[in-house]
Formats: structure tokens, C-alpha cells, sequence
């Protein structure tokens, strides 16, 4: 438990750190066509890749991680832009092909299912962020949304996870899943 | 999926399983494509949420970016505006300030320069003022008031920055340095300062004073040197100044709030202070205004003789008179210069007077009292008090009405117009001068209604007796108390609720009236002369002179200086206010509506106060007087009580001892005798013991009538027995005496007998605690002794007494009921039928809590004469009528 609140810590301290740049990955972002808006969006799924990215056990840094988040955004914003048809002449430049381009494909899935589970209940959410993102125990779970004891609260994530995966298995995701799961 | 499943999942995805279930696990998933499938899905919702969680924290990070963002740069833009702000303020203040500076130092350098100074070798100050209105002191403490517009330049109001140029020479040395004489003309003046004030504007042009406005200067002096003029300097050829166009001074009045200025008599705060009464102002001025009327109106008691105990001949119930029953214990003080002296019946209704005139002796009159008081009634509860002064040749009284009434209980009487001459008079010399007045006697009158049925009437004669050759006056003041007035007999004009204006029918000449003063003291008089620190000191003067018209000199006189109208007051024969003249204190500016409006107001503030004040007044004096009353009937109801339980006993009590005797003789009485008079006592001369039996037959109706004589307490019983026949055995009585100690401890007490055998009881008769009476052998007594205090009722219970003399030390305090019950129940403990108790125990209780009513009053009187000579201030030089001898306990 120590170890994963240190570790958001340093996430945090991270994060703090990198936001600060935001003026200037703002700035990017609109030199690249980009509305004040979505670059926040951008700007904020790039930090999670970022992070994300951190965690892999195989990943070195080779530049400066606002770099890195830079270009995370500078290629996010090409894929969102060209699937919003947007197609505009960029050419890719070399710094692009640092993205591991496999993960990348396998991240923007997790993100679709992601965005599925915000149709989760609230505390359906939160349990399950508490639970696989923080890796908190049931007993503290318990407490912190509001159920009886750590049973209760046990009995509750299965039925959260049930409904996620009925979310995940729904037509419209499927697709994608299909090609994730094509893949092993 | 089952859940056992997928709780397999979960734990190998968070790897916890064993070696062996992982392996077993992964086996199953090598060959179960649907389990691989579950897993994935399960680690993609894993992971999902891992994600949420992820983005959760950036997510907030943002939040956190943002808000602070958005407060560095709020505040950013305040620091920057505010620094920016200053930064030109203070520039171009600095710039100002250097160039301002720097013109002032040249404009006094260039002033000094030319020796531009009108006094010579004294240095002087310079004031820079800007164009507000301004207040500068001066090194020595001269303050200079400098309004806006005090200056003229060319001729018009000038209001922008300027400089004072300002010098005094105030002690000699400065004097002679500046080379200043104190002559005005041929004429040496006693200076208390020379002065010289310039005003420039900033370029260098001298500045006129405006006369309109003028500049206010305030030098401080040791004293206030009367005269003392503004001398305007003229500088001669030869280079002297000479003073001329002498002006009178005048002080601007110091103005201040009408709630922090004393207009209360001097040491009426500090008085109440030390009682420890009330501090609000409220209640102060409500306590000040309540004396409105006293001056005349004395409540108290008054004391004859300084130094004496109180004498509570009125308003203790103990001593009250009965004009029925005791008028023989009134005595007049014993003091030498007093008497006693018994008026004839002027009619029916006045039974008896008991008139005391103390204090009247001296040389002048012929009689060594020299004051004849007698009463005339009008009916209506209305009487004359007639006043007959008897003067030896040479002396003389005035036809000037300086004979007067005083200490009259106003609560009680209220006097009908004024003090009248029954006779008129002639012409007199007066130290050789005619004047009006009388000689030998004058008979004066004073018409009064009471109230209610009173059984005094006290008052303070005062007059004033001329010696013919030396026209030296003499005044004299007699206390005279008319006692044993029943009233009672007239129709009581109270009762009809015909209070008539007492207040206002007196004329109050010779005190400050509070409501006069209490009606400006408002915050509507602010701004006036009247709310300024000067008045403040007038005013203490003002009640010293307790003339009325000195304060409406102020009050009507809003808009004059306030020295015209101390000279005004100077004139009205107040030399003291010359003081105050000397002062020189100006006025307060006011527009004439706004003062006319003031003096309306000021007007319709006293009569309507006083209006109030009376209302509130007789409100209280109905209540007491309904007291009085009630206290009053229950005593005349107690009196006739008396009477008829006393002749109720002497019935009973005859019958018995005739029973008695009857008992004795067998059944058929046959004994008699004559008794030849009404004597009380029966001449055993006249009843020879030897001839009774022979001569006399003894018939019922006579031993009747021995039963009755013997009853009378006069009777002698050896007597008694000596005229009855031998044979019989004459009913024997012994005499009995309580004799009560600490009888001081209560306002009243009382001994009671009740007689087994008879249905009546009797009261002994007695005072100061010793009680006298006689019992009839035959009968058994209870005795009851009660003591009534203020602070309740005390018992003593005794069964079967027989005479001789009895000491009670102590009574037991009994609460009401237990006193109510316990004389019930010895009273029941007789026969069937026993005399009922309760109206005598109602009268009891009444007396009781008439003690508190009475202290309370008392109280309040002794708190008033405390008060009342330092409210009015003349009354407490007049002497003995308000010397009055604080209230002590009443032993």
C-alpha cells in the first residue's frame, strides 16, 4: 500500500511537473490546428499515456518527458484529426516512429474500453479504480465508498465487473475487441 | 462465468496464485479457448479501469494547475495595478511636494528677506494650508481657526493653498525685542500678548482677511483679566505701534454633544454616585423631574427639633391618634417654646384641635409664641388654616407676601390659592419710610383641601417681622401640627376623583424647575449655545441662583452671544455671572426659522413634561392614598370592634357573675339592694353590712345590677365584697399584668385574653409593652400575646393563666396561615359559639404589610430629603425645614 501511494506520489509530483508545460504544449497544439479544447483533451491523454507508458517494465526514456508527451500529443492529435477526416499534409516525422507502435494499438483499445465503463454507475467506477488502479484493499474500499464491510464490498465488485464486461462485449465495442482478440 | 472463475482470473492476473495453480491455470487456458477469452476481457476491464484511475489523476492535476493559475494570475494583476498605482501617485506627489516645497522656502526666504514681518525681531511660524478649512496650533499653543473663505484676494473670497504668517509676542522680553510698547495713545494697556498674522498665496500676494468670515484666534491665558480688548497696531512715523480701534473679544463657545454635557445640579450625579442609585440617564432625569413640585411639597416628616429622634407621630401607625379615643396622649413636644393649646369647637364636625407652634419666641411678640394657628372648615374636605401674628410695638409685617406656607405633605392636602391678608393693610413706617404692612396683629389665610380623612396636619409658618427703626427683617419659621382632624365626617371629595391640578397650581418661584432643564437637554438643542461646555459651567451657576429667570434668559436668547446675555444676567442682580461676561463667549450661529422652531419646541417640551409628570404623580398619590384609605376604615371598623366586643364582655361577663351568684343563693334570688348614685364604686358607708339583710330585699334585677358594677374595671373588688351580703360570695376579680420584653423588636403588639367560659374576648389595654387588666377568678383564660413586624408575625400562646404578673421574653415568628390558625384554634377552643376572630386577624394581616407600605415611604422620603437639597439649591440655606434628621430605624 506504502509503495503504491509513493508510487502515485511520484506520479503526481510527475504530473504536477509536466502540466506546467501546458502553455507551451497548448501553443504546439494550436500551431498544429488544434481547437483550445480538444488540446486539453489531448494534452491530458497523452500525460496518461505517458504515465502508463512509465509503468511498462521494458520502457527507457530516452528524451525529456515533456518531449515525450509532446510527441504523444503531436501523434494523437494526427490520429484523432485523420479519423475525424480532417486530413491535413503532415508528414510524419522520424520522432513519431519512437512509439511503439504495438502498444500504441493496444493502449487506443483499453482507451475505447475505458470510455465504455464511464456508462458504469458512479460507484461502479469508482470501485473498480479504486480496486485495479490503486490496488486498494476491500476493507478500505468498504469504508471509502460507503458500503457495510470488505463482503459486501467483494460481492459488489463482481457485479461491477460482470457489468463491464456485458459494456466491453456490447455490439458497438466489438469490433475493436475482435481485433484484439485476433491478435494472440 | 462463474464466479469461481472468475475469481480464478482475477488472482492469477494479480498473481496470487501458487506455483502450481498458476501452472495448472495456465495449462487450462492453453486448451480452453473460452477461459483465454474470459481472461483477456478480464484484463482489458482490468486495465480499463487502471486507466480511469490514471486519467482520474491527471485529470486532477489539471484541476489543481488551473485554479492556481487562475489565483498567481488574479493577484498578479492587483500587485501590478497597485504598484503602478503608487508609483505614479507618490511620483507625482514627489514632484508636487519638491516643486511646492521649494516655492514655500522661496516665498519665507523672501519674506524674511525683506523684513516682510509686522513685529519686528521675533521669529516667526509658517503654516501651509491648502484650501479646506483648518485648525493650526502654534508653537505656544495659540490656535488659529482658519475657515474656508477667511481670506480675500482683490477683494474676493480666496480658497486655495496659502500661508500663514503668524507671530506673537506674548511675554516681555518678546515685547521689548520687537520693539512694542503698550501704549494706545496716551493710555498704558496690561497686555496678555501681541499678535501678528499675514496671509500670502503661494505666489506671493498678500491676502486680506475677509471681514465676513474672519480668522478665529484662541490664546491661552493664565486668567481671564476682565476687558480685555483687540487693539488693531498702527505702525507710526517714528516706527512705534500705537494701538488703536480698540474691539471687544469674543471666545467661540465650545460646542459639544447634548448626551456629554451635566445640566443636573451640582453633586446631584455625584450624590447618587455615593447611594449607589441608578446611573442610567434615564432614570437620573426621571428622578430629577420627579422634585418638579418639592420645593414646597414636603413629604417627609418633618422634626422639630434637630438632633431629636424621628418623631413618627404621622407616619407610624403604632402613634397614629386616634382622634376618638386618645387625643390626651398627643403631647406637644416638651420643648419650652412650645404649647399645647385647645381651640374652641368652630363646628360639629371638627372635634378637637391640638395645635403646636414651636420656635416663634422672641422679644418681638407679645406672646412668647406669637403664633395663634386655629382652623376654620369649609366642608368638602376643604378648611382655612388662619394664622394670627401678634406683634409688640415697633415690628412690623409687611404687606409683601414674604409669609408663606412650606412642608405641606402634598400627597396629603393641596392648598387652594395662595397665603390671603384677612385684613388690609395701611400704611406703616419703615424706618421712616411709608411703607404697606401691619401692625400689632395680622391674621393670615391659607384655604387647603384634604384628600382624605387625615388625622394631621402639619406645616412650616414662615414670615418676615420689621423693626421699625432699623428696618433690620427678621424671619422667623414656626412648625405647627394640627391634630385630631376626623375628616373622616366630611364628604370625601377624593372619592369623587377630584384630584384638581395640585402641580399646577404652584407657583414655582424659587428653584430651577427640572422639566425647564430637562427640556432642552435634548440632542434637537445641539448646535445651540445651550449645548456648548460654557453653558455647561453657567448652568451649575444657574441653580445656584435657583431663579428661573436666569435660566430663561438662556433658553430664550438662542441667538445671542452668550456673554450679552451673562451681562443681561449681570443686570437681573447675578454680579457672580460677571465671571462669565468676562469670558467673553461668543454665540452659535443660527438661522432665525430654525430657532424660532426651537424655542416653539422648547416651550411646548416643559408643559408637556410637566403634564406627564403630574399625570404620573397622581397616579401614584391615588394609589396611596387608596391605602391610606382602606388602612383607615379597617381601623375605624377596629375601633367600633372594640367597642362592641368590649360592652359584649362587660354583658357576658356581668351574666356570669351573676350566674354565679345566683348559683349560690339557690334557685330563686331573693337578696337586693339600692344603689342610690352612679358612682362607679359602691360607698360601703351607705351599705352597712347589718342593715343589708334586713332592710333591702334581695331581688334578681339588683343582683343583676351588682353583677354589672362589678364587671366595670373601676370597681373595687374588696369593695364589692364588703356591701354584698355575707352570705354571698361575691364574684372576685385579680389584677394581671404582662409585661412584654423586646418590645421594641415589633412595630405592634397586642395581649389578648379569651375566657373560657364566655364568647367574647378582650384586648388589655397597654403600651410599651406592658399590658395591664383583671381577671375574674371564676373563669379560666388563654392568653395570646402578638407581635407584628414588618417582617411577619410573632405568637406567644399560654392556657390558663390566672393574675399576677407575667414576663414574656420571647415570641415564636409564625408564618400568616400558622398565626391565622393558631389564634382560630384558641379561639375555638372555648365554648360553642365563641366570638369570631376573623375580622380582627383581617385588620392584623393589614397592619402587618402597612408596615412595609409606611418604611417604603419613608424609605423614599428619607431618599428624597437626601436629594432634595442638592436638586434645589437655595431651599437647603433656608434651614431647619430641610434639616432633616436622616431616617433611622424607628428605635
Amino acid at each position: 500500500m506504502e509503495k503504491i501511494l509513493n508510487k502515485t506520489n511520484l506520479q503526481e509530483t510527475q504530473l504536477k511537473a509536466l502540466y506546467k508545460k501546458w502553455p507551451e504544449i497548448k501553443r504546439f497544439l494550436k500551431s498544429l490546428g488544434c481547437t483550445k479544447n480538444d488540446a486539453e483533451d489531448v494534452f491530458q491523454e497523452a500525460l496518461v499515456i505517458y504515465i502508463r507508458k512509465c509503468e511498462q517494465p521494458d520502457f527507457v526514456l530516452t528524451v525529456e518527458p515533456f518531449f515525450y508527451v509532446r510527441n504523444t500529443c503531436k501523434l494523437l492529435w494526427y490520429n484523432q484529426s485523420r479519423k475525424q477526416g480532417k486530413q491535413q499534409t503532415y508528414s510524419l516525422e522520424t520522432d513519431v516512429a519512437q512509439l511503439d507502435d504495438d502498444w500504441f494499438k493496444k493502449e487506443t483499445q483499453i482507451r475505447t474500453i475505458e470510455q465504455a465503463l464511464t456508462k458504469l454507475g458512479e460507484q461502479c467506477q469508482e470501485l473498480l479504480q479504486l480496486f485495479y488502479g490503486l490496488g486498494w484493499n476491500m476493507v478500505d474500499i468498504a469504508a471509502k465508498i460507503g458500503l457495510r464491510n470488505d463482503k459486501v464490498a467483494k460481492a459488489q465488485k463482481y457485479r461491477c465487473l460482470q457489468k463491464a464486461k456485458e459494456l466491453v462485449q456490447s455490439p458497438e465495442l466489438q469490433p475493436n475487441v475482435e481485433l484484439e482478440l485476433q491478435k494472440p | 462465468m462463474n464466479p469461481e472463475i472468475t475469481q480464478l482470473i482475477e488472482r492469477y492476473l494479480l498473481n496470487e496464485l501458487s506455483q502450481a495453480e498458476r501452472q495448472s491455470f495456465e495449462l487450462q487456458l492453453a486448451e480452453n479457448d473460452q477461459l483465454l477469452q474470459e481472461l483477456i476481457l478480464h484484463k482489458q476491464v482490468h486495465e480499463a479501469a487502471k486507466r480511469a484511475a490514471q486519467r482520474d489523476l491527471v485529470q486532477q492535476t489539471a484541476k489543481r494547475y488551473h485554479f492556481r493559475k487562475n489565483v498567481v494570475t488574479s493577484s498578479i494583476v492587483v500587485l501590478v495595478v497597485a504598484t503602478v498605482t503608487a508609483i505614479t501617485l507618490w511620483s507625482t506627489n514627489r514632484k508636487n511636494d519638491l516643486q511646492q516645497e521649494r516655492a514655500k522656502q522661496a516665498l519665507v526666504s523672501q519674506l524674511e528677506a525683506d523684513k516682510h514681518t509686522p513685529l519686528e525681531n521675533i521669529v516667526a511660524e509658517y503654516f501651509h494650508l491648502n484650501q479646506q478649512d483648518t485648525v493650526v496650533l502654534s508653537k505656544t499653543g495659540v490656535l488659529l481657526s482658519i475657515p474656508d473663505g477667511a481670506f480675500l484676494l482683490n477683494g474676493k473670497p480666496y480658497s486655495g493653498p496659502k500661508m500663514i504668517q503668524w507671530q506673537e509676542a506674548i511675554n516681555a522680553a518678546d515685547i521689548v525685542k520687537a520693539g512694542l510698547s503698550t501704549f494706545a495713545g496716551e493710555h498704558l494697556l496690561e497686555t496678555q500678548g501681541m499678535f501678528a498674522l499675514q496671509a500670502f498665496a503661494p505666489d506671493g500676494t498678500k491676502l486680506g482677511v475677509n471681514p465676513e468670515v474672519g480668522v478665529y484666534v484662541q490664546v491661552p491665558v493664565d486668567e481671564i483679566k476682565e476687558g480685555m480688548m483687540l487693539f488693531e497696531g498702527k505702525k507710526m512715523k517714528n516706527g512705534i505701534v500705537d494701538w488703536q480701534n480698540p474691539e471687544q473679544l469674543t471666545k467661540l463657545p465650545q460646542l459639544a454633544d447634548m448626551k456629554d454635557l451635566d445640566f443636573y445640579p451640582p453633586g446631584y450625579e455625584a450624590k447618587l454616585n455615593e447611594l449607589k442609585w441608578k446611573t442610567g440617564k434615564k432614570e437620573r432625569d426621571s428622578l430629577y423631574l420627579s422634585f418638579e413640585d418639592e420645593p414646597e411639597d414636603v413629604i417627609a416628616v418633618t422634626v422639630p427639633n434637630a438632633g431629636r429622634q424621628m418623631d413618627v407621630q404621622v407616619s407610624f401607625p403604632e402613634l397614629i391618634v386616634d382622634p376618638l379615643r386618645t387625643t390626651s396622649n398627643v403631647k406637644a413636644d416638651t420643648a419650652e417654646n412650645s404649647l399645647q393649646l385647645r381651640l374652641n369647637k368652630l363646628n360639629d364636625s371638627l372635634a378637637l384641635i391640638n395645635s403646636v407652634a414651636k420656635d416663634f419666641s422672641n422679644s418681638v411678640f407679645e406672646t412668647h409664641y406669637g403664633v395663634n394657628p386655629s382652623v376654620t372648615l369649609i366642608g368638602n374636605n376643604q378648611f382655612y388654616v388662619l394664622l394670627e401674628v401678634r406683634l409688640l410695638k415697633g415690628y412690623h409685617v409687611l404687606s409683601n407676601k414674604e409669609q408663606k406656607l412650606v412642608g405641606i405633605d402634598l400627597n396629603r392636602f393641596r392648598l387652594i390659592g395662595g397665603l390671603e391678608e384677612i385684613d388690609s393693610p395701611k400704611t406703616v413706617m419703615l424706618k421712616g419710610k411709608p411703607v404697606l404692612g401691619f401692625e400689632k396683629q395680622v391674621v393670615f389665610r391659607q384655604k387647603v383641601e384634604a384628600y382624605l380623612p387625615q388625622p394631621t396636619f402639619g406645616f412650616n409658618f414662615l414670615y418676615s417681622v420689621y423693626d421699625d427703626g432699623t428696618g433690620e427683617k427678621v424671619q422667623y419659621r414656626g412648625n405647627v401640627s394640627l391634630v385630631g382632624m376626623p375628616f373622616e365626617q366630611l364628604s370625601s371629595a377624593y372619592s369623587k376623583g377630584t384630584i384638581s391640578d395640585s402641580i399646577s397650581g404652584i407657583e414655582t418661584k424659587e428653584h430651577i424647575p427640572p422639566s425647564a432643564v430637562i427640556a432642552f437637554w435634548k440632542p434637537k438643542f445641539n448646535n445651540t449655545i445651550l449645548a456648548t461646555r460654557d453653558f455647561e459651567k453657567r448652568m451649575k451657576a444657574i441653580h445656584a441662583t435657583c431663579d428661573k429667570k436666569v435660566l430663561e434668559a438662556y433658553t430664550d436668547n438662542l441667538n445671542k452671544p452668550l456673554y450679552k446675555i451673562d451681562e443681561q444676567v449681570v443686570e437681573m442682580g447675578y454680579p457672580e455671572f460677571r465671571e462669565f461676561a468676562a469670558e467673553r463667549v461668543g454665540g452659535v450661529e443660527l438661522d432665525n426659522p430654525h430657532m424660532n422652531n426651537l424655542r416653539q419646541y422648547y416651550e411646548g417640551a416643559v408643559s408637556k413634561i410637566r403634564k406627564e409628570l403630574k399625570k404620573d404623580r397622581d397616579f401614584v398619590r391615588r394609589q396611596e392614598i387608596a391605602w391610606d384609605n382602606r388602612m383607615q376604615r379597617l381601623r375605624t371598623e377596629e375601633w367600633g370592634r372594640t367597642a362592641r366586643r368590649q360592652s359584649q364582655n362587660s354583658t357576658e361577663e356581668a351574666r356570669f357573675n351573676y350566674e354565679a351568684m345566683v348559683r349560690q343563693l339557690g334557685k330563686k334570688p331573693q337578696i337586693g339592694f339600692t344603689i342610690f348614685n352612679n358612682a362607679p364604686v359602691f360607698n360601703c358607708d351607705q351599705f352597712a353590712p347589718t342593715r343589708y339583710a334586713q332592710r333591702v330585699t334581695w331581688k334578681g334585677s339588683r343582683l343583676r345590677q351588682l353583677s354589672k358594677e362589678l364587671t366595670k374595671p373601676q370597681a373595687l373588688p374588696s369593695m364589692a365584697s364588703m356591701y354584698a351580703p355575707p352570705a354571698l360570695k361575691v364574684p372576685e376579680y385579680k389584677s394581671f399584668s404582662v409585661s412584654l420584653k423586646n418590645n421594641t423588636d415589633y412595630g405592634k403588639t397586642m395581649v389578648y385574653l379569651f375566657p373560657k367560659q364566655i364568647k367574647s374576648f378582650q384586648r388589655l389595654e397597654g403600651s410599651g409593652g406592658q399590658f395591664s387588666g383583671r381577671l375574674n377568678k371564676d373563669m379560666q383564660y388563654d392568653l395570646l400575646v402578638v407581635g407584628i413586624a414588618e417582617n411577619g408575625f410573632y405568637l406567644y400562646e399560654e392556657t390558663g393563666v390566672d393574675g399576677g404578673q407575667k414576663t414574656i421574653n420571647h415570641l415564636e415568628q409564625v408564618s400568616e396561615a400558622e398565626f391565622n390558625r393558631r389564634v382560630e384554634a384558641m379561639n375555638a377552643n372555648r365554648l360553642d359559639k365563641p366570638m369570631a376572630v376573623f375580622d380582627e386577624l383581617e385588620w392584623l394581616v393589614k397592619e402587618q404589610q402597612n408596615y412595609k407600605v409606611q418604611r417604603l415611604r419613608m424609605e423614599k422620603a428619607a431618599f428624597r430629603n437626601k436629594m432634595r437639597p442638592i436638586v434645589f439649591q437655595c431651599l437647603k440655606e433656608q434651614g431647619s425645614v430641610w434639616d432633616m434628621v436622616e431616617l433611622n430605624s424607628p428605635q
